[in-house]
This record gives structure tokens, C-alpha cells and sequence, in this order.
């Protein structure tokens, strides 16, 4: 059995901000829009600002690992730079991290809920409480930690909260406050003695005390960047009396002590309201009498202890005399009504702090918006997953069933097809399918197998791969995983001139004002198109074997399939490698990482139309009628000039060469000699704070913003973008990288360090935010991986995925090679970005998320088998023959099986999760609603369970 | 003059182009040529009125889709197009209804349910009257269409205009008060 210590939790985040309506800012002419997102407190990425609308449209979308825990996502909407203020929030999208599955891919309209400091929470503290009867001894609760009771409580504290929540509406006064709880109070009160749950707890607890203790805080938010923090202790009694006490300032930390103990009576008289017994250095006790006693119900001997709340302030040092005022942090709130919510108190415990307040979110994103707070509206796309991935062992069973299919007839029968026709969204079955198969060295293989299949069901030539069928969706994630390098290489150059140019490139005449421009629109655009053009056919020997391969063996299946047609060897292979990749690459360039920038409408329209271009001339070269029509009228005299003989030629050598295969690993060195000539690839680049080893001056005294960039050759920086480098280190020098806690000796966060080889002291990097830190550490640790298998074996390279990085020999006693070369970047990439175990966890997540589905298909027989899905009509075919359709049953019957047994590692890794995790500990605190969710999560896996049995 | 945005989407070789492209130029496209983004002028009538109908055939290839989000924002009229000889591309079509729904934000969107390639009955796969149930519930007008044929091609654009029109009456007082503002 699995040992679960060694499961991990893999999160992504995918958020497309869209577009925002209706903002309620300064009036339309000076606007300037942008979107931040952020985890917790902490900024992650933002958008271009766009200027001079109220209804901004973004457009864009960002994708990302969530490297640490959090507890919600937030959406903020900016107004830039009023005259030297700082930015302005105009509201804000909210949600919680339990949440954010529901929006599972699908887009949304949210209402901007308003930014104030009562809702920016962060944070968690430890709180000691002890109980003191009346006869004078310690009473400890913990003997009577129930953990079923604890978890009822939690619940019934965040049911709570939304209560409150409901109630209270844009008032953040303290009496309307106090009037809403009495009033809850009232009818709890009241329930509570109708069913009889509470005894007689007044008698009992009439001189009791209880003390409270605030230990510790941590990561409390920072306000201006600053932390001043200082706690109030409140006790609210049943009749509206609220007794508060107050800690002194702790000053400069976000993670402050507060040792001093509190201590309230736990019943108060009604007339005596001014009990302050409690002395302690120069905290005080304040009584706030805040309604009249309408709603208490005990007038006569006095009111019962309800609740104590510990609020967190930032204090705000003076200006020129005015007082400093105070910021809300966070806020604690323990119900201890009586002995039994008293007795399921821990002593000690963790708490989260919660918002003070927190606004009703309305309807958490609706599919068209409705305009409820007025302060506007954003639509919002966003994919989380949350993978628990085990190790790869695991999943043998389920990674032997996807091989086992592919080399077996037919193919129909094999779980890679069938999941491929239950699965809706062919892009989610086909992104772990690629990276798996590419990861055991068949990719090609079963891309040919599933090519075949789906050829002979094909008559219409010219629709051949059109569809977004299983091969053509493996072939677009295989040319991404596989091609990314070569892409980058082969047009990043004439992007970027491109792209920093900006030349007038529009030849429509409807969109020209002055026609004379025209002509040298014209000029620049067709030199544009020739120089990427050239860069394309120029690159067939740097096309990766690989996607050689996959060329090669699909024009063999369409060759064979339509063995008349003359064009088909040209049109199967430039459908993909023109239409489906340089095309749209040079169309989005962000979407495929050769630009960062954000692109104007000029440059956009270029590239369009240069993509357009490259594509009719990827199309002509393989059909290539007598009468060439042109759709759109004023592109004619454009694809005249390129569709010439010598293009034509140039481009059909071009997808020969990409479509052959040279033998094997023999034509290595070749490419060896290729990969030490072309140019290093760039593998992330981005503003950091460093400071350098060799300086003598004491910590935080020299962090300097640079310019880093990382290439599969160096390490370097620079004082900005486009700067000499003033330091260059060979990544083969990179022997180590650390994570600094965040309470390490430099007080930063987001804080890591370099070890080079040879040189006593690191080099200390801090990032922006813990997404930029996680993403650098990953690929700086794979360098010292494959740094340190250098040095333990002959080979340069090191022994990834069944072959060396170096010479690419499939044995890995080898000799090594002698070689003196860099990485071969593509291998390097692959080792770099390939996670199988992750990959076989999502297959059986999608699966065991059509599960009911294939019992169907097992059960029931026929041609075909229809159900609707999502509003959407879906089916699935069975092979014809019969011993075909056996054989289908059989692997869904496997598939049942191997998903079911993985379902059942989960539940018992959850179970034991569950039993360690001790709900008030520091790791999941009370009021952590990922503990709820886990443990309901539970309950669900459990009784599926029971569902599934064949 | 009023202007019309009429945006063609479907999934990849339906036959968008050759759609748009024979109500343009009344010209049947033999030639296959995967479209990325095209855009067309055409001065019609409609019910005796002149419209200026700028059509956008759009990419049916998926790569190109992180451009739908802005031509859905700008479009007013929406053409989707299914061929009646294969299943799937039928199927894709919920997806981009409710993106363009989302992106309008509203539920009342004109737009027309075009099954194409209705000259090529014997390779049929999609029957006509699963098209009219789609258009039922996607509560939009439905024809079938061959461009090669050309069936009903031009009633494809002259339903939308009509829709359109009937949503967003032209607002000529508007532009008076426009004028009226610069005078002040």
C-alpha cells in the first residue's frame, strides 16, 4: 500500500480576466483600468491598464502553480494614478479557495464588492483560554475534546458569520453591530431553552472567570507596508454589555507576541457595568453599553458571558499633531454561551483572523450581471484543479492499461480511445495523453495507431485533421510540448523586430484612410512576410525528431489511405505545422511565450494579416489549382507576389525535410553540433531583488532590482531589460538552490539562494511573489539535478525518461560520451516540464468523473450508446466486430477497476490525513474551511464507494 | 446608412467561408483554404431599407479562439454553422453559444442555426429535425443551407438584419440629441 506521507497536493490556477462594465469611478475620459489577481494579500500578476473607458476589455489570461497554502482568491479593479495618490481600488472579486472549483472552466459575470480594510484579512493567532469556577480551581476543557463537536462548531461558526453577514448591510457602526447580535442572540437564546440543550448553566457559572491569552500572530497583512499591531479583547454578554480590554502596540512585525493575560467574569450584573478588575501595565477596560435592555431576558440578576472577540489593529503613527488613527486587521470570534460551547473549547488553540464584516458577495457570479452593488461588474473565466497525486508507483496498474491498448488492433478497443469518446473536452484528455506517452517514448506510436482509425472512417479529403478530434487535439499538445524551443528559436528574432518596429502594414483599403499609404504599407508588409517565411523554410533541419516523426508517420497514413491524390503528402503535413502551429503563434505571440509585452492594435493587425499570409502559402503549396481565387478581395496582388515557383519549391523542401526521419539516435551528432550552435534558449527572465555574494556590509544593506534571465547557458543580470549583462554565470556553476523561510535572518519573503560552485557565499535573490519564487526554484533545481549527474557519471547530460540528455543512448551503463556540449534544450525542456505521476492522477480523475457513464457502456450493448450531458448531446460508438466489442468491454471493465482501486488509495489516504490533522493546531486552524471541505470531501469519496462495484 | 456586425462562427470546414463568400461575392470557393480571420463589406437591402453588413468569418481551428472574446464583444449578429455530415461539429456549437451569451450578457442575442452542406443528402448525419430541436431550445431561427447549391444562402443575412432590427431599432433621435449637445 501506498505510503501517504508521500502524497502531494498539485494546484493550478487559470484565470481569463474578460472585460469589466459599468465601473463606478471618475467619469470615462481620465479612467485608467487595470486588473491585479491576488492569494490572500499577496499579488500575483496584473494586466495592461487600459485608459479612457469605464467598460475596459482585457482579454487576458493568466496560468500559474500555486506553490504554498491559501485561503482565497481575490480579483482587485484599479483606477491608476490620480495626481501622485496612489492607486484607487474600485472593488474587488472574492472568492473563497473551497470555492473556486465551482467555476470549473466556465465564465462569469462577478459584482465588484467594495475594498475596505474590515475585509482584507490575513493572517492566524494562537489563543490560550482558561476557565475559573466560582469554588476557585482551574477548570481545563481540552479532557473534553470531542473532535465531532469541534467540527459541528466550526461549521455552525461560519454559518454564523454569513448570518451576520446577511444582516448587516454597509453599516460598520458599533451599536447597529451589537443590535443585530442581541438580536440573533435573542433567538438563539431562545431555541437553545425550547429544545433544552443547555441546562441550567446560570447557577453553575455565576462567579466563574475565564482568561484569555492572545500567544501569537502570524502573517498578519501589512497596511502601507507597515505592521503596528495591537489586540482588543471584547466580551459581549447577553444583555448588549460589552467589556473591552486592549494590549500594548507591538511595533514593526506582522508577526506579533501578545503575552498578557485577559480576564472577563462570566456573568455580569446588570447594574454593575463597570467591572475592571484587571490592571495589567497600561491596557484598559472600556464598557460600552450599547442598546437598552430591550432584548435581554434576564434583567433581574444579570447576563451571561455570550462570546469573546479579539480584534487586531494597526496602529498609525501621528502626523504633525493629528492623532494616529487605527486599521482593522483581522478578527476572532469564540462563542462561550453556557458550559457546553465552554467545554468544547480548546485551551489552546489557532484560529484564523476573519473580515470584521464581510459584505454579501451577492450571487457568487452569475452567468449575465446584475448590477447589485453598483460599483460594477467583471467577467471573470477561472480553472482551478487541486490534484492529490501519490508517487508514480501508484498508478502502474492504470499507466499499464493506457500502454498495454495502443499496440494491440484495434484500436477502438484500447482505454486511450475510449477515453478519448467519453471525455468531452478533447484538449483535457489530450494534454496528459501526450505528455505520458511522450514521457514512456511512444507518443508517435499511438498518435499513428489513433491516425489510422480515424482515417479510414474519413472520405472527404479535404476536411482531413479539420475536426477537433483525439489526433488532431494530441498532435497540437505534442507540437506544443515537443516544438516550444524550436518555435522559439525559429521566429522569436523576426517577432520581436516586428513587434518593436510597429510599421504600418494595413493594406485594406476599407481600413486605410489615406490611400496613397498603400503601396509602402504594402512594401513593409511583404517584406515582414518574407522574412518569416524564410525563417520558417530555413528551420526544417532544427525541427525536434520527434515531431519529425510524427509527420513522417502521418503523411505515411494519408499516403496510404489516399494513394491517387498527388497533393495529400504536402496538405496532411502543412494542415498542422502551418495551421495549427506557426499560424496561430504568430497571431498570439503571447499565448506561445515570444512576446511578453502587451500588444497594440497595430502590431496585432500586422501580425494578423502576416499569419493569414503565411498560412495561404502553407495551403497553396499543397493544392494548387489553375485559378487561384482570393476570399478576401485586397489580399490578391499580397499572395500573388509569394505564391511564385521559387517559394512554392522552397516551402515543399521545407515540409519534406520536417517529415523525415532521420535513423534514429545515428544522426545525434548532427544535432548535437546543431544544439552547441544554435543560440541558448531563454527559459524565464523577470525583475528580482539580489545582492551579491562577495559584499562584506551586513544584511539588507545592498539588495539591488536587476534584470535576470535564465538560459539553458547562463544565469545572468542585468541593471535593466535590454541591458549589457553586468554578470554571467554558467549554469553549470549553479551547484545548489535554497528556500529561505520567511523568517529568515534578511526579514524578506520570497527569498532564495544561489550556491555556486567554487565561491563561499550565495547569491540571495528575492522575487516578487510566491509564484515567481516557486517557478524559479523549480527550474534552478533541475539545473543542480542535472549538474550534479555530471559530475557522478561520464555523461555530461544526465539519464532522464531513458535516454542521456547528452547523447541521447538509451542504456544507461553506456560509456559516456566525451563531448564538450551544452544541453541538448529540447531534452532539457522535456526533463524539466514532464510530471507523470501528475498526469495519470488527472486521467483517473476524469475516469472516475464518467464513471456512471462507462458502467453504462459496459452494461449495454447496440451500435451505439447516447446520453446527454450538460445540456449537450453525447455518445459513443462501439467497435463493429464482434470479438472487437469484446475487447472494448474488457478495457472498460479494467478501466472500472483500476479507477475504483485508485479511488480507494484516496479515501484511506484521506482518512489518515483526517485522524493526524488536528483541527486548532497551527496547521489547520479553526475556521479553516479546507478542513471542512476535506473531511466533507471525505464523506463523499466514501458512499461513491459503495455506489461503484460492478 | 445603418451598419450591420454579423460574426460567422463553427467548428473547423463546415463551410463558413464558402457561406460567406457566395453571399458576398456569389461565388462557390472550390478550393479549400482554412481560415483565420476574414472580413467582408456588403451593401444589401432589406425590406426596402440599405444596410451595410460587415461580416466576420472567423477561424474554425480552435488554436485561434483566444481571439472569439473580442469579436463576440463587437459582433451583433451571429451565424453558427454546423455541417449536416458530421456529428461533432453539431455538438461544439452549445459551447459558443453560451460563450457569446456570456460575453452579451444578456439571453436575447440575434443568431441563426445554419446546417450546411445540405446538397450532400446521402452523406447526411444530422438529421434536420435534431437541428430544428437545438434551435428550439437555443430559441434562434434554423435553416439548412448548401453554399455549392446556393440554398438559402442569402436568407441566412437578411434573417439576422431583420432580427437585429427588430432588437435594436434604429435610434435617430439620439443623434439629434448628440447635436444638440455640441450646439450648447
Amino acid at each position: 500500500m501506498a505510503d501517504y506521507s508521500l502524497e502531494r497536493i498539485e494546484e493550478q490556477l487559470k484565470v481569463k480576466i474578460g472585460e469589466a462594465k459599468d465601473l463606478l469611478t471618475r467619469n470615462s475620459n481620465t479612467a485608467a483600468v487595470y486588473c491585479t489577481i491576488a492569494l490572500d494579500q499577496e499579488e500575483i500578476c496584473r494586466t495592461p491598464t487600459i485608459e479612457r473607458t469605464l467598460a475596459p476589455f482585457f482579454g487576458e489570461e493568466f496560468e500559474f502553480k500555486i506553490p504554498r497554502k491559501f485561503r482565497h482568491l481575490s480579483i482587485y479593479v484599479w483606477d491608476r494614478d490620480r495626481h501622485l495618490k496612489p492607486d484607487k481600488p474600485i472593488g474587488k472579486v472574492f472568492i473563497k479557495q473551497q470555492e473556486l472549483q465551482k467555476y470549473n472552466n466556465k465564465e462569469f459575470w462577478f459584482s465588484l464588492i467594495p475594498v475596505d480594510a474590515d475585509s482584507e484579512v490575513q493572517g492566524k493567532a494562537r489563543v490560550q483560554i482558561t476557565f475559573e469556577d466560582g469554588l476557585g480551581y482551574l477548570k481545563r476543557s481540552e479532557e473534553y475534546d470531542d473532535r465531532r463537536s469541534l467540527e459541528t462548531r466550526c461549521i455552525q461558526n461560519d454559518y454564523k458569520e454569513n448570518n451576520e453577514t446577511t444582516n448587516i448591510r454597509n453599516n460598520h457602526q458599533l451599536h447597529n453591530h451589537n443590535h443585530n447580535h442581541n438580536h440573533n442572540l435573542h433567538h438563539h437564546k431562545l431555541s437553545s431553552k425550547r429544545r433544552n440543550t443547555t441546562p441550567d448553566f446560570r447557577k453553575t457559572d455565576t462567579h466563574g472567570r475565564v482568561t484569555v491569552r492572545l500567544m501569537e500572530c502570524l502573517d498578519l497583512a501589512k497596511k502601507n507596508g507597515a505592521c503596528n499591531p495591537f489586540a482588543q479583547i471584547t466580551a459581549t454578554y447577553t444583555n448588549g454589555v460589552k467589556l473591552v480590554q486592549r494590549t500594548k502596540v507591538r511595533k514593526k512585525t506582522n508577526n506579533p507576541k501578545f503575552t498578557e493575560p485577559f480576564s472577563f467574569d462570566l456573568t455580569v450584573n446588570n447594574n454593575n457595568t463597570t467591572t475592571s478588575t484587571n490592571n495589567i501595565d497600561s491596557s484598559t477596560t472600556t464598557t460600552t453599553h450599547s442598546q437598552p435592555n430591550a432584548y435581554s431576558i434576564y434583567p433581574i440578576d444579570g447576563a451571561d458571558l455570550n462570546e469573546i472577540s479579539l480584534t487586531l489593529w494597526h496602529s498609525t503613527p501621528t502626523f504633525n499633531g493629528s492623532g494616529g488613527g487605527k486599521v482593522f486587521l483581522g478578527e476572532i470570534r469564540i462563542p462561550m454561551l453556557g458550559r457546553q460551547q465552554q467545554a468544547a473549547l480548546k485551551s489552546d488553540a489557532w484560529y484564523y483572523f476573519k473580515p470584521r464584516s464581510l459584505q454579501e458577495s451577492g450571487p457568487p457570479g452569475t452567468p449575465f450581471s446584475c448590477p447589485s452593488h453598483g460599483l460594477g461588474t467583471l467577467r471573470v473565466k477561472i480553472a482551478y484543479t487541486a490534484l492529490h497525486v501519490f508517487p508514480l508507483a501508484t498508478y502502474d496498474n492504470l499507466m499499464d492499461l493506457l500502454m498495454e491498448g495502443i499496440e494491440q488492433k484495434p484500436i477502438t478497443a484500447s482505454a486511450v480511445h475510449i477515453l478519448g469518446q467519453i471525455v468531452a473536452n478533447k484538449t483535457d484528455v489530450a494534454h496528459p495523453l501526450v505528455r505520458l506517452f511522450t514521457h514512456k517514448k511512444m507518443i508517435a506510436t499511438v498518435i499513428k495507431q489513433l491516425a489510422e482509425q480515424e482515417l479510414s472512417e474519413l472520405n472527404d479529403l479535404t476536411t482531413i485533421f479539420r475536426g477537433n478530434t483525439l489526433v488532431s487535439k494530441m498532435m497540437d499538445e505534442a507540437m506544443r510540448l515537443s516544438g516550444l524551443h524550436y518555435l522559439h528559436n525559429t521566429l522569436r528574432p523576426v517577432i520581436k523586430t516586428i513587434i518593436q518596429e510597429n510599421k504600418s502594414c494595413e493594406i485594406d483599403p476599407a481600413k486605410v484612410n489615406n490611400k496613397n499609404l498603400i503601396n509602402a504599407n504594402f512594401f513593409n508588409l511583404a517584406d515582414y512576410v518574407k522574412q518569416v517565411f524564410e525563417a520558417i523554410i530555413n528551420s526544417g533541419w532544427n525541427c525536434p525528431p520527434i515531431l519529425r516523426q510524427l509527420f513522417h508517420d502521418l503523411r505515411d497514413c494519408a499516403v496510404k489511405r489516399f494513394p491517387y491524390n498527388s497533393e495529400v503528402r504536402y496538405s496532411v503535413v502543412s494542415s498542422f505545422i502551418f495551421l495549427r502551429f506557426f499560424a496561430p503563434a504568430i497571431l498570439g505571440p503571447k499565448l506561445f511565450d515570444l512576446a511578453n509585452e502587451p500588444l497594440d492594435e497595430n502590431t496585432a493587425r500586422t501580425l494578423k494579416l502576416i499569419s493569414k499570409t503565411i498560412q495561404s502559402i502553407g495551403n497553396f503549396v499543397s493544392s494548387r489549382s489553375s485559378n487561384q481565387f482570393n476570399k478576401e478581395e485586397f489580399t490578391g496582388e499580397l499572395y500573388k507576389h509569394f505564391c511564385k515557383e521559387t517559394y512554392v519549391e522552397s516551402a515543399k523542401k521545407f515540409l519534406d525535410e520536417i517529415s523525415t526521419v532521420t535513423d534514429g539516435f545515428n544522426n545525434n551528432n548532427n544535432n548535437n553540433n546543431n544544439s552547441s550552435i544554435t543560440p541558448a534558449v531563454l527559459l524565464k527572465e523577470g525583475m528580482m531583488t539580489k545582492k551579491r555574494a562577495q559584499s562584506r556590509k551586513p544584511f539588507g544593506s545592498n539588495f539591488k532590482q536587476r534584470f535576470f534571465q535564465l538560459s539553458t547557458n547562463s544565469l545572468s543580470y542585468a541593471k535593466a531589460k535590454g541591458k549589457r549583462p553586468t554578470c554571467d554565470i554558467p549554469i553549470t556553476e549553479i551547484v545548489g538552490v535554497e528556500r529561505l523561510s520567511n523568517n529568515n535572518d534578511l526579514k524578506m519573503q520570497n527569498i532564495f539562494q544561489i550556491i555556486l560552485r567554487d565561491r563561499d557565499r550565495p547569491l540571495y535573490v528575492q522575487t516578487q511573489n510566491c509564484v515567481e519564487e516557486k517557478e524559479w526554484i523549480d527550474l534552478l533545481e533541475k539545473i543542480c539535478e542535472n549538474n550534479k549527474e555530471r559530475h557522478t557519471m561520464d555523461h555530461l547530460g544526465a539519464f532522464v525518461n531513458g535516454h542521456y540528455t547528452c547523447c541521447g543512448r538509451m542504456d544507461e551503463a553506456s560509456e559516456g560520451c566525451s563531448q564538450v556540449v551544452a544541453y541538448n534544450p529540447y531534452q532539457w525542456e522535456l526533463a524539466t516540464t514532464l510530471d507523470p505521476a501528475k498526469d495519470l492522477e488527472r486521467i483517473h480523475q476524469m475516469i472516475w468523473a464518467n464513471i456512471e457513464t462507462l458502467k453504462r457502456i459496459y452494461h449495454e450493448g447496440g451500435e451505439r450508446l447516447h446520453w446527454q450531458q450538460d445540456s449537450s448531446h453525447r455518445s459513443f460508438i462501439y467497435p463493429n466486430l464482434m470479438n472487437e466489442k469484446t475487447k472494448c468491454r474488457k478495457t472498460i471493465f479494467n478501466m472500472i477497476s483500476v479507477a475504483d482501486n485508485l479511488n480507494e488509495v484516496h479515501t484511506k489516504c484521506n482518512q489518515s490525513l483526517l485522524q493526524k490533522l488536528m483541527p486548532g493546531s497551527k496547521e489547520i486552524p479553526i475556521g479553516d474551511d479546507n478542513y471542512l471541505q476535506l473531511s466533507s470531501m471525505n464523506r463523499g469519496f466514501a458512499s461513491k464507494r459503495t455506489v461503484v462495484g460492478i | 446608412m445603418r451598419e450591420y456586425k454579423i460574426v460567422v462562427l463553427g467548428s473547423g470546414g463546415v463551410g463558413k467561408s464558402a457561406l460567406t463568400v457566395q453571399f458576398v461575392q456569389c461565388i462557390f470557393v472550390e478550393k479549400y483554404d482554412p481560415t483565420i480571420e476574414d472580413s467582408y463589406r456588403k451593401q444589401v437591402e432589406v425590406d426596402g431599407q440599405q444596410c451595410m453588413l460587415e461580416i466576420l468569418d472567423t477561424a474554425g481551428t480552435e488554436q485561434f479562439t483566444a481571439m472569439r472574446d473580442l469579436y463576440m464583444k463587437n459582433g451583433q449578429g451571429f451565424v453558427l454553422v454546423y455541417s449536416i455530415t458530421a456529428q461533432s461539429t453539431f455538438n461544439d456549437l452549445q459551447d459558443l453559444r453560451e460563450q457569446i451569451l456570456r460575453v452579451k450578457d444578456t439571453e436575447d442575442v440575434p443568431m441563426v442555426l445554419v446546417g450546411n452542406k445540405c446538397d450532400l443528402e446521402e452523406e447526411r448525419v444530422v438529421g434536420k429535425d435534431l437541428g430544428k430541436s437545438l434551435a428550439n431550445q437555443f430559441n434562434c431561427t434554423f435553416m439548412e443551407t448548401s453554399a455549392k447549391a446556393k440554398i438559402n444562402v442569402n436568407d441566412i443575412f437578411y434573417d439576422l438584419v431583420r432580427q437585429i432590427n427588430k432588437k435594436s431599432p434604429e435610434k435617430k433621435q439620439k443623434q439629434k440629441k448628440k447635436s444638440l449637445c455640441t450646439l450648447l
